[in-house]
């Protein structure tokens, strides 16, 4: 299971130089997104898609509220 | 996680998301990061106090600002309640914020679109909504007025 953050952890970890993951839609990422995230929707999430991330640095993923 | 199915040893989940971060005023992308929200428009230093602030310092606070109200917040800045310029005229200027404070006041998530809270203070017969975060941390007080001004249309 993947740890749970809140805000506070979350700007810690971007400051530390996590990888931020959005998984709603596209169209939903186009409209508003946190800044710096970049977007795999969690339909078209494979090893492919995957395969953008750097597996050394940590990964934070986020949907709309909860996943 | 598929992430971690995949080899991805730290993955979090950042469980508020995307409301979350709106809601805490933060900064956004995208096509829609033009449209103001409540909290870019917000006054984020309204007047506070203590709950054991006396009256007396609260009505000077109030007499260097604009507002009718102080709002009382604990040390983290979560908001308790609201102390009206009108409640402090009779009491005793020793008493302690709490003694007249209306506990709880109507709040508003900082992600509310502008334009809609401005139309909703309106019609309620309303000029300012106080903004928090989800727990409560006070973020500031949105003016009907800064926006209707912003339009030209001031009255």
């Amino acid at each position: 299971m993947p740890q749970s953050i809140d805000v506070g952890e979350l700007k810690q970890l971007l400051a530390a130089g996590a990888q931020l993951v959005e998984v709603l839609p596209e169209a939903e990422y186009a409209e508003e997104h946190i800044p710096g995230a970049i977007n795999i929707p969690l339909k078209s999430l494979d090893a492919a898609s995957a395969g953008q991330l750097d597996g050394s640095r940590p990964v934070v993923v986020y949907c709309y509220d909860a996943l | 996680m598929r992430l971690e199915t995949l080899g991805f040893s730290h993955v979090a989940e950042y469980v508020g998301g995307k409301a979350d971060w709106v809601a805490h005023a933060l900064p956004r992308e995208g096509e829609r990061a033009s449209i103001a929200y409540a909290s870019d428009l917000a006054d984020g230093d309204p007047p506070t106090c203590a709950l054991d602030t006396p009256l007396s310092a609260v009505s000077q606070l109030l007499a260097q600002s604009s507002y009718g109200y102080c709002l009382v917040v604990n040390q983290d800045r979560i908001l308790l309640g609201r102390v009206r310029k009108s409640a402090i005229a009779d009491a005793e200027p020793t008493a302690p914020a709490e003694s007249v404070m209306e506990p709880g006041p109507s709040t508003v998530r900082a992600s509310t679109p502008a334009n809609e809270l401005a139309e909703r203070l309106a019609g309620q017969g309303l000029h300012t909504a106080i903004l928090t975060t989800p727990r409560g941390r006070l973020l500031g007080v949105f003016h009907r007025d800064r926006l209707e001004r912003g339009r030209g249309t001031s009255h």
